[in-house]
């Protein structure tokens, strides 16, 4: 076991906030998951261990509102790899929507190829 | 003057007034919103990130998506919203039994008239001046939620190069919201040896983009004429006051305070609402009713909540109990038993007992604690204790009243925390 | 070039107070301020206390305009519309020393002309102010003390001033003043200003600028002071102002109720550099403790604010400094005007006038002089009758901005139009409270930037906290390319 590496972290799947130990082997490989009291945990433990993914959430530039806010609050509508969020907010950057808007309303598709869409947070009337 | 009457009259438009609002009209009470703000949504509206409904909707969504699902509902209900509308004031008449909730807006001064009313403003940030940082008085230094309202909803820019004092959820959000819009971060500090976010904030916002967590650490000068050019810390011992020889001058534009949350109850302290020192909300019943009859308090304005999920299910509480209330169907109050907190509990919600109902304990340790119960104590005698486990003070905690206990308290009920020696390993 | 009789350097109370005491009579009287808003030096960090006069060494010059001020400020609160409270106070003796020190303040104060000072004892120490503490075995009562809010007093002066004919130069410091003949030519950023006269009220600045127009030479320092303010309290009533015994540079630390409802601990006294804003944990810490032998029962935690001021200090003399120079003749001075500064402003601007009038400048009648000033809409206060008509006028007022003061929109529209008006979000404040509640502007702040940004028709990223330098956001996030 000398090669191995021991990861610890706290669960985020929901708030009980599980302590976890995640053990991978020489070639990254997960070999056991501790500490979790569910088997969300630890799907979560396996995935953070070897590529964190996270929900990434900023704004994008609002025109034409009603209220005349300058901002609406995006989302990507899934977890993207950690990894990519650098990447992914210089597009959410140059993104613009037109009011109306409703929550769920795709802004960006497809944002930095992983299949996953960057979506309004709320409707804008 | 318009004046108009409802069963149920809900003074904010937050998660918890329109969670509140939705459970009064789905029990068939008539139900107004009186909303300070343009939209409703409250303090939601600004907090874009992730990491609400994991509880309530068993999903992961933002705060705008957290808030935009209620006002679809309240939207689809017949509750009636009054937006920009700032209440000013809440008389009780114990004659009647009802209270006038009077309030402005662009279309004059309103009161209503309400069987029941429902508190639900939220809180407001502690500032600058209530934790009297020395040093000069520059632009540049924000609480965190001022700063989020000016780059999530403002697109405004409040520095360029930021310390943030103060490791509550706010604070740690905010450290990721600036990184991520591409700002420096110089790092968080926190008074305390812990920090007083979530864990998995802490993970989320401060680990995955590399900004240095310093505890025990706070700001002990502001610097700058005009704009802040730097700010001084001092590492603090362990009465929390600052050790001479340890400053240290970091260079910043802006320093953004997350030191605390205070439930804004000015409105109802000055309708007679008694409150509790220590969580500065009301002293609520069981029922999250109030010291005055008919007016109940839910959300932030009755306790500094953890988790807006939290928030929603204590306030669809207070909205079917102000309910019953209108409708004269709420169980009639007896003698008042206290609720205490003890040992490291550092307070209970509710306070008290009215009506010698069933009720959950909701509480908060003091300081974290690997291992410690609960106990409940009634009339001085220890009636039940919970099993061992870790405690930590960003976590809101409860614990259940059984029936039982609270049909025989008669002097007091005490919930504390008992800490347990730490060598059961 | 501007060209005017009478220029007085200096927008504090006391150029404000002497403008509007001008304004009687027909010269062309300019009022030049170094910053973008008048009331801001040493006005703006000030208790707002209106002291009897009782303190004062008999003979200075500071007794000659105390009570006197202090006399005036009931027909002045009335003609300008702020707000004036005729309190009282006391002096608390706790040892036999403090006792004897009473009667010398009872002594100056019958030499100063200041009547119904009593001594009295513990129990009408009580009766007169529960909250004072029960150590106490004598005080000093002086009915006559009073409160005021000192940028209200000192913007009432200068908007009456200026609509009977005042002029007002902000944004101008006096770089250098030449002497040609008869006139002065003051240089500043916003140009040449070209005066017969010269009044020197520029605060702790009135040194530099003595020199610069040929007048005596002394020396200003920095008294500076730490001030705390606690939030209004529902349930709790105001403080009488309660004074301990004083020093010989200092009043010490009052606890006064203030004419909004708070709670004011006020002031420390140090000698620091001078325009030293800071403040100092050990300045807190004595404040609070000082506050606390007078009124145990007070929550110094509630503070909602502290901020620090400075007391312009002849350092030699101690005195106020006011009259014609004796080098320059066309040269007044009103200089080291320091604590009781604010109480003695409606007699300052009375005996400069008097100076004025013995040098032999000529000050005819200005036949269009109106004394009144009517004060601006507070919706706060206003009867809810009132309200409703303001909002039924203008929809703006029933917009909320400031949610802890009651400061709906139209009344931050009002504080930027007024003359002079507000520029910066502090110069809102003081004219019109949003902000200053126990959020410290948590909520409005972002509003109020916005209204100011729309009002000036300038970008956000201008608009400025106070002094230039001072802008508060940056510029768009997301920008428009």
């Amino acid at each position: 076991m000398s090669n191995c590496t021991v990861k610890d972290f706290y669960c985020t799947v929901c708030p009980s906030e599980c302590p976890l130990t995640v053990t991978l082997d020489e070639t990254g490989s997960v070999v056991s998951v501790a500490g979790n009291s569910c088997p969300r945990g630890e799907r979560f433990g396996r995935q953070e261990a070897t590529c964190p993914m996270r929900v990434l959430a900023s704004t994008v530039r609002l025109e034409g509102a009603h209220t005349g806010e300058p901002l609406i609050p995006v989302r990507t509508r899934e977890a993207i790899p950690l990894s990519l969020q650098a990447q992914a907010m210089d597009a959410i950057r140059k993104a613009r929507v037109t009011a109306p808007v409703k929550m769920g309303d795709i802004v960006l598709a497809n944002v930095c190829d992983t299949g996953v869409d960057v979506v309004a947070s709320c409707s804008a009337r | 003057m318009n004046e108009i009457t409802y069963d149920v009259v809900v003074i904010g438009g937050g998660p918890a007034g329109m969670a509140a609002a939705l459970k009064a009209a789905d029990a068939g009470a008539s139900t107004a919103i009186v909303e300070r703000n343009a939209q409703l949504g409250g303090i939601l509206r600004q907090c874009i990130h992730p990491g609400f409904g994991l509880t309530y909707f068993k999903e992961e969504l933002t705060g705008p998506e957290y808030a935009q699902r209620f006002i679809d509902r309240v939207e689809d209900s017949p509750i009636k919203v009054y937006l920009g509308s700032m209440v000013l004031s809440i008389h009780h008449d114990d004659e009647s039994g009802t209270s006038d909730v009077v309030f402005m807006s662009e279309t004059g001064m309103v009161t209503l008239t309400a069987h029941a009313v429902v508190l639900a403003m939220g809180c407001r940030e502690r500032t600058r001046s209530e934790i009297k940082i020395p040093g000069s008085r520059p632009a540049g230094v924000f609480t965190a939620g001022l700063a989020q309202r000016y780059i999530n909803i403002e697109n405004l820019k409040p520095g360029s190069r930021f310390v943030i004092l103060g490791s509550g959820d706010i604070g740690l959000i905010m450290a990721r919201r600036l990184a991520l819009e591409g700002f420096e971060v110089e790092g968080v500090y926190e008074l305390m040896p812990y920090a007083n976010g979530l864990h998995r904030n802490v993970k989320n916002c401060l680990e995955d983009f590399g900004i240095p967590l310093h505890l025990s650490t706070t700001v002990t000068r502001v610097i700058g004429k005009n704009r802040v050019e730097a700010v001084e810390v001092s590492q603090v011992d362990e009465q929390l006051h600052p050790i001479e020889g340890t400053q240290h001058t970091i260079p910043c534009d802006a320093l953004l305070l997350s030191v605390g949350l205070i439930p804004e109850n000015e409105v109802s302290a000055a309708a007679g609402v008694k409150l509790n020192p220590r969580t500065r909300g009301a002293v609520v019943d069981e029922s999250l009713e109030t010291t005055v009859p008919g007016i109940f308090s839910c959300g932030n304005v009755l306790h500094v909540h953890d988790l807006a999920d939290n928030v929603t299910r204590e306030a669809e509480r207070a909205g079917a109990a102000a309910a019953a209330y209108a409708a004269g169907t709420l169980a009639a109050t007896s003698e008042s038993v206290p609720i205490n907190a003890g040992g490291i509990a550092s307070y209970v919600v509710p306070a008290r007992l009215t009506r010698g109902e069933a009720a959950k304990l909701f509480f908060r340790v003091r300081r974290p604690v690997t291992r410690a119960h609960v106990r409940i104590t009634v009339d001085g005698a220890t009636a039940l204790e919970g099993k061992p486990r870790s405690f930590i003070p960003s976590i809101m905690e409860s614990f259940p009243l059984p029936a039982k206990l609270a049909a025989a308290a008669k002097e007091s009920i005490e919930i504390s925390v008992i800490e347990e020696d730490d060598d059961h390993e | 070039m501007i060209a005017c009789d009478i220029a007085i350097i200096g927008g504090g109370i006391i150029g404000c107070a002497i403008a509007r005491e001008l304004s009687r009579y027909s010269p062309q009287t300019l009022v030049v301020e170094a910053a973008n808003d008048i009331a801001c030096g040493t006005t703006k960090a000030n208790g707002g206390l209106i002291h009897s006069g009782y303190d004062p060494a008999p003979g200075t010059m500071k007794s000659k305009v105390n009570a006197r001020g202090n006399k005036l400020y009931s027909a002045w609160s009335k003609e300008l519309g702020f707000e004036f409270k005729r309190t009282g106070s006391m002096v608390l003796a706790f040892t036999q020393s403090d006792c004897a020190h009473l009667q010398t303040l009872l002594e100056n104060g019958r030499a100063n002309g200041v009547d119904g000072l009593e001594i009295i004892g513990p129990e009408r120490i009580h009766e007169l102010e529960p909250q004072a503490s029960p150590d106490a075995i004598q005080a000093l009562y002086c009915p006559h003390t009073g409160i005021v809010d000192p940028f209200d007093v000192a913007i009432s002066a200068a908007e009456n001033a200026a609509a009977n004919g005042v002029e007002f130069l902000l944004n101008a410091p006096a770089r250098s003043i030449e002497q040609q003949n008869d006139t002065f030519i003051l240089h500043t950023p916003k140009g040449d200003i070209s005066a017969k006269w010269l009044i020197n009220a520029a605060g702790c600045y009135a040194d530099v600028i003595s020199d610069m127009a040929g007048g005596e030479h002394f020396e200003i320092g920095w008294r500076q002071g730490n001030l705390l303010v606690l939030d209004k309290n529902v349930t709790a009533k105001s403080i009488m102002p309660i004074y301990p015994v004083p020093t010989p540079t200092t009043k010490g630390v009052v606890v006064m109720g203030t004419v909004h409802g708070n709670i004011l601990i006020g002031s420390t006294a140090i000698m620091r550099e001078k325009g030293d804003l800071s403040c100092y944990a050990a300045d807190i810490e004595e404040l609070m403790a000082g506050a606390t032998k007078l009124v145990p029962s007070l929550d110094v935690r509630s503070s909602i604010r502290q901020f620090a001021g400075g007391r312009a200090v002849i350092t030699d003399t101690n005195d106020f400094f006011i009259g014609q120079s004796k080098l320059q003749h066309r040269l007044f001075q009103a200089a080291g005007i320091q604590s009781p500064g604010i109480a003695s402003a409606p007699a300052i601007a009375e005996y400069m006038v008097e100076c004025l009038r013995n040098a032999g400048v000529p000050l005819p009648q200005n036949p269009n002089f109106n004394p009144i000033r009517h004060a601006p809409e507070d919706f706060d206060i206003a009867s809810i009758e009132h309200q409703d008509e303001l909002i039924q006028g203008d929809p703006a007022w029933g917009r909320i901005v400031c949610r802890c003061e009651t400061v709906p929109e139209a009344e931050i529209v009002a504080a930027i139009h007024r003359t002079p008006g507000a520029t910066s979000v502090e110069g809102v404040k003081r004219r019109c409270r949003a902000g200053m509640g126990r959020c410290q502007s948590g909520f409005c702040q972002s509003r109020v930037v916005d209204i100011l940004s729309r009002e000036l028709g300038i970008a956000p990223a201008r608009v400025l906290l106070e002094n230039p330098g001072s802008e508060i956001v940056l510029g768009p996030v997301k920008g428009d390319d």
